[in-house]
């Protein structure tokens, strides 16, 4: 809701809350001010009636007292005399003519017997009548006698016994000699309340709150029926007072205005204090009042209205107007008019706020502008970047698709996300077919012996992240289905935290290495076999000439020429070894059940007069078993026992120590050759048993040496399930062990 | 005295093979080929054969089996002395019946000559 709106509704509201109220303080005040005027006018109107009543009252007691007064009845009873009787029969008829209303005219005598009525009921025992009983009583004692409203013997009407005394006035003490009594025709009572209209009704009651009478047919039957003792008026009535007051109605239930006077006057003395009151609903009475009410009501609330909007049209000038122009400037300021400036009219705070708004509008035009300025400054940053990534990306891609090797890179869910034009030729498929897909869908890696799938080497690199390398022998099968054989190896992408998010595969096509290698593996078998021929020549005659009469010296020669035929021997057979693992062929081992250990044993003998040219220790560990009989190729155990005491007589310095020996566990065997020789350097330790391979610091020592030693041992262990390491430190000595799984043939 | 049918091709090596065995006493005679073996054995019937692999016309192999197919002859020891070493070509011969198997460049004329020696007096007993 808008502001101006809120406003204008608020001063609604306020308003016709004013209206409201001070309509609500003009009707009480009204009101208030008309009861007490009603009510003054209604308590004279009762106290006129009532005084009327009374007026009537006495009257009918003066009548009565004219005809006890009226000298034929006096004279009638004191003579008896049925003339005179008569005589003041018709005095009698003639008073309740002229007199009344009455409902019967009686006298009687002072025994009470009734001598004259004007019903005709003559000599009626009044005994049985109590009303008029009670009159006789009372009267014959002198006294004048009024009764309170009660019902006729005769007529069952209410009616007001009056008595007065018949008194002898001739005799000297005026002796009551009778009584007259007349009994009142109630209704013309009634007539008095009769003057009261609706809807004010007037209700009397006696002394006791019985009803008897009201203005209305229907308060007739009520006479002498109800008693209304219990009611609220009453309680004020029975005090004396006069009053006026708004209680609750006599008739329902609902509130009346009531005017109550006790009736005080003529009668009084007597105590009959009939009560007289008059009632006007409140909705009645106050009728007029009400409507006043509302028209004042609807005056004040439309001159409150008027006078509101008159406010509010000031406010808004004055407030709301500025806060709006402010408001609107805000709207058109963040809308984009960053020249908007507001007028400044006022010094309030309004004329404070349009100059903060100012401010805010030109510090905010100048973080545009720096902002702006930074924007495009950072956006000429990236596209440079971006730029000098393009041209990296150019780069890579250049370098990816000339590297002359297959190339292929797999995410963590191991798809192929690049695959570079040289794996493309190789493999047969396109990066196209390639790209996106689990590696194993597209590239299937064989073993070449079994034809069974060889994903070792990615699973390694993915999960282990260590670089691998493919098993030897692997096929890759192309998209054509023919076989390719491939080298390759896998390696690990790891982010800057270490962790792997995918792996790279480099793998070529070794076809023709293979061709050049097998070439090269029977060339070397031909050759050596060949060489064989003229050294076993070189060794026998040398053997026949050492065996004939010569001089000293020339047999030293000849054993010279047989020496270096033995290591021409030993080079041609390390040559045919690696010739024949290089072809391929497993070293193919002739196991038998060997006992190792004598075999380790005949070994260090062979070998001691080497060692004890250089005053070198071959010793036996102690610890070593007896004896073990292991499933070994005798014959190539012994090589690769004589290779490793060899090399370490080689490499050990005069007077050291070899110590050789083995541990026996429940299903190894592990044999160890220690040596304090001048040790493997550390950078050259991992190429230690690559075929050829000789560390620079045992060229140094020994010069010759094929570097196939270590080669060939390797390849027999591992031919028969075993493994073989090393431990050096350079120039403090190297251990090498073996280790063979415990198994026997049966 | 003893005799023994050397096959061997090349003359060099036949020759001090042929002076090292009749130093120590025995009956020598020298086949130059595989066909010139068979022949050799038959008419010469020697206590014990020295026999190289790679021979012309006729291996070495086939030289064997064919002696020890042939009831005249299969009782001859034959001695397999080549410069061949693969386990293979070891285990064949040894299959077909040579009784022993010498790469020559390994082993010393002496060490020859005794096995000879240890093989022909098993056979006297």
């Amino acid at each position: 809701m808008k502001l101006t709106n809120k406003i204008l509704l608020l001063f609604l509201v306020i308003s016709l809350l004013f209206a409201g109220s001070g309509s609500y303080f003009v009707f009480l005040n009204l009101r208030s001010a008309l009861e007490k005027e009603i009510g003054k006018q209604q308590l004279q109107i009762a106290k006129q009636i009532i005084e009327e009543i009374d007026i009537f009252l006495y009257e009918r007691l003066q009548n009565i007292k004219t005809i006890g007064q009226a000298p034929p009845i006096i004279e009638a009873i004191n003579s008896g005399d049925a003339k005179l009787i008569a005589k003041a029969k018709k005095k009698v008829n003639e008073f309740f003519n002229s007199t009344g209303p009455w409902n019967q005219l009686m006298a009687m005598d002072a025994q009470g017997k009734v001598f004259l009525c004007t019903l005709g009921t003559e000599n009626e025992d009044i005994t049985k009548n109590p009303g008029v009983f009670a009159a006789f009583q009372a009267a014959i004692k002198g006294q004048v006698y009024y009764s309170d409203l009660i019902i006729s013997y005769e007529t069952s009407w209410p009616t007001v016994i009056f008595a007065y005394p018949i008194r002898d006035v001739e005799a000297v003490d005026n002796s009551v000699i009778g009584v007259v009594v007349g009994e009142l025709a109630w209704p013309a009572v009634l007539e008095y309340l009769e003057k009261i209209q609706e809807p004010v009704t007037a209700h009397l009651f006696n002394r006791e709150g019985v009803a008897i009478g009201s203005n209305g047919e229907e308060g007739r039957e009520e006479i002498l029926k109800e008693n209304y003792s219990d009611q609220e008026f009453f309680q004020y009535s029975r005090n004396g007072e006069q009053y006026s007051k708004v209680i609750k109605s006599t008739e329902g239930n609902f509130k009346s205005l009531v005017a109550g006077v006790n009736e005080e006057g003529h009668l009084t003395y007597k105590g009959n204090n009939w009560i007289l009151i008059l009632e006007t609903p409140v909705s009645s009475a106050f009728a007029s009042v009400t409507i006043g009410a509302w028209k004042v009501g609807l005056f004040v609330a439309v001159l409150g209205i008027i006078i509101m909007l008159f406010l509010y049209f000031l406010i808004v000038r004055i407030f709301i107007n500025p806060v709006l122009e402010i408001s609107s400037a805000m709207k058109k300021r963040s809308g984009g008019d960053r020249d908007l400036r507001l007028k400044i009219k006022t010094k309030d705070e309004t004329g404070q706020m349009s100059e903060s708004f100012n401010q805010m509008a030109d510090k905010l035009n100048d973080f545009y502008h720096n902002l702006e300025e930074k924007v495009r400054a950072r956006t000429e940053e990236l596209n440079a970047k971006k730029d000098i990534l393009a041209e990296k990306k150019a780069q890579n891609d250049a370098i990816l698709a000339g590297i002359g090797d297959g190339v292929f890179v797999l995410d963590t869910n191991r798809r192929i996300i690049l695959f570079n034009p040289v794996a493309e030729k190789i493999s047969g498929f396109t990066a196209k077919e390639a790209m996106g897909k689990e590696y194993d869908k597209v590239l299937r890696f064989v073993f070449e012996k079994d034809g069974t799938i060889n994903d070792v080497f990615i699973k390694e690199a993915m999960i282990k992240g260590k670089i691998t390398q493919m098993a030897n022998h692997t096929l890759l099968v192309r998209k054509d289905g023919t076989n390719v054989p491939v080298a390759d190896s896998a390696a690990p992408i790891k982010d800057v935290s270490g962790k792997i998010f995918g792996c790279v595969v480099v793998f070529r096509d070794v076809t023709k290495e293979r061709e050049i290698d097998k070439m090269k593996t029977e060339f070397i078998s031909v050759a050596s076999h060949q060489l064989r021929t003229p050294l076993t020549g070189i060794k026998w005659f040398s053997e026949l000439l050492l065996k004939s009469k010569l001089n000293a010296t020339t047999k030293d020669y000849i054993r010279q020429i047989s020496i270096s035929n033995e290591r021409m021997v030993r080079l041609v057979d390390d040559l045919l070894n690696v010739s024949r693992i290089e072809a391929g062929k497993k070293f193919d081992i002739i196991l038998k059940n060997t006992d190792i250990v004598s075999l380790m044993k005949g070994v260090l003998k062979e070998q001691m007069p080497g060692a004890e040219k250089k005053h070198i220790a071959l010793v036996c560990d102690k610890d070593a078993p007896q004896e073990l009989t292991l499933t070994v190729d005798e014959l190539k155990m012994r090589q690769v026992f004589q290779n490793l005491i060899s090399n370490a007589i080689k490499y050990s310095k005069d007077k050291t120590e070899i110590m050789i020996g083995c541990d026996k566990k429940k299903d190894s065997i592990t044999f160890f050759v220690k040596d304090e020789g001048i040790g493997i350097p550390k950078h050259q330790q991992g190429q230690i048993f690559n075929k050829f391979f000789r560390a620079e610091n045992a060229l140094t020592v020994q010069t010759d040496g094929t570097g196939l030693g270590l080669y060939i041992v390797k390849s027999i262990v591992e031919a028969h399930g075993g493994k073989v390491w090393f431990e050096s430190i350079e120039n403090k000595g190297t251990t090498f062990f073996i280790s063979l799984p415990i198994k026997l043939i049966k | 005295m003893k005799k023994i049918l050397i096959v061997e091709d090349d003359n060099i090596l036949s020759r001090a093979i042929n002076t090292a065995l009749t130093e120590e006493g025995y009956e020598t005679i020298i086949a130059i080929d595989g066909e010139d073996a068979l022949v050799k054995v038959k008419e010469f019937e020697p206590d014990l054969i020295l026999l190289d692999l790679i021979l012309p016309k006729k291996s070495g192999e086939e030289v064997l089996a064919e002696i020890m197919k042939d009831e005249k002859t299969k009782h001859i020891p034959v001695l397999v002395a080549t410069v061949k070493s693969e386990n293979e070509s070891i285990s064949r011969c040894v299959e077909l019946g040579a009784r022993g198997y010498f790469i020559k460049a390994h082993y010393t004329l002496d060490e020859i000559a005794d096995k000879i020696k240890q093989i022909l007096l098993g056979m006297g007993k």
